[in-house]
């Protein structure tokens, strides 16, 4: 007990206990590893949860997924079997949009979850942005799915993918 | 040169650190544990890995930050657990550059999952330097006060 303490005295003593250092951190990560899926598994969460989007089981129109490929939105919007949500700017929004979309920016809808009241929570609502690049549709799928809007999708493929495809458009 | 029994001031506040590193980290793996879908999604707003791998990475992660935050709080494998952090937060470091960098409009997944809390900036890269020098400054210590192994 009570050594003077910070340095080393030599090198071959710090060599030592930084090795011993990295069998230690070697022990940790298989521990967290084992850990990890223990409790993901034990919890049936994340990697386990019981509806896993790898389960074809129940596919009904579009795949189980929140995120929508391209012919899966499309498929949906064809059968008009859900609304189109524009998680963009209002000022990208007026320079083109999905025909028929509603426009709920996402930082208009993070000061005020007043304007998502005016979504039908009995459909399913497929969220967009313009594409790979933004993140905001992700963000409005959370925000809705909190504000209890259980049937919420992505199309992350967004604008710039329905623009490639040529498909209804306005104005 | 020994001096025995002697805590100086350095010693107090290295431990100090220690302690504040390592409930930082508990802290942060707490909400991840929870929620690991939540994480992943959180890592997926990053770009660089999804689908999988981020549910791997959301598995595995908030694991190693428990345990190093336990082992940093308790004095235990600390020097491990000071290692394992400050490979972690380099890690992040990285992660969140090349996100401000490509200008994503996301949320870190750091302390929180809400995805409408605030923005990732800068701050962040600062906040992130200040724990890579508490990191390392337990690290570089060849013994340490008030840990669960001086005890044993």
């Amino acid at each position: 007990m009570g050594r003077s303490l910070p340095t080393y005295r030599t090198y071959r003593q710090m060599k030592e206990s930084y090795r011993t250092a990295f069998a230690e951190a070697t022990m940790i990560l298989v521990a967290a590893i084992m850990l990890g899926f223990v409790y993901t598994g034990v919890t049936r969460k994340g990697l386990f949860r019981a509806s896993s989007p790898s389960s074809p089981a129940a596919a009904p129109e579009a795949s189980a997924s929140t995120f929508l490929t391209y012919e899966e939105a499309q498929g949906l919007y064809i059968r008009q079997r859900a609304v189109f949500v524009d998680a963009r700017h209002a000022f990208d929004f007026n320079r083109g949009h999905i025909k028929g979309a509603v426009n709920i920016p996402l930082s208009e809808a993070q000061k005020n979850h007043g304007i998502l009241e005016g979504l039908p929570k009995d459909r399913m609502l497929v969220v967009y942005c313009d594409g790979e690049s933004c993140n905001s549709s992700v963000e409005l799928a959370k925000l809705l799915y909190g504000a209890g809007f259980s049937n919420v999708k992505v199309f992350f493929g967004g604008w710039n993918e329905w623009l490639a495809h040529k498909q209804p458009r306005e104005p | 040169m020994r001096t025995a029994e002697r805590t100086s001031t350095l010693d107090i506040v290295i431990a100090l650190l220690r302690i504040v590193l390592g409930a930082v980290f508990i802290f942060a793996s707490l909400g991840k544990i929870a929620d690991p879908g939540a994480f992943a999604a959180s890592i997926s707003g990053y770009r660089i890995v999804t689908g999988g791998i981020a549910l791997l990475i959301a598995t595995v992660l908030p694991w190693i930050e428990f345990l190093s935050g336990l082992g940093l709080l308790l004095g235990l494998f600390w020097r491990a657990s000071a290692l394992l952090a400050l490979l972690m937060l380099i890690l992040f470091t990285i992660v969140v550059l090349s996100a401000l960098w490509r200008g994503l409009d996301i949320s870190c997944g750091c302390y929180t999952q809400d995805p409408t809390a605030e923005r990732l900036g800068w701050w962040k890269i600062g906040e992130n330097a200040g724990l890579i020098v508490m990191s390392y400054l337990v690290l570089r210590q060849s013994s340490l006060r008030f840990t669960l192994e001086r005890l044993l």
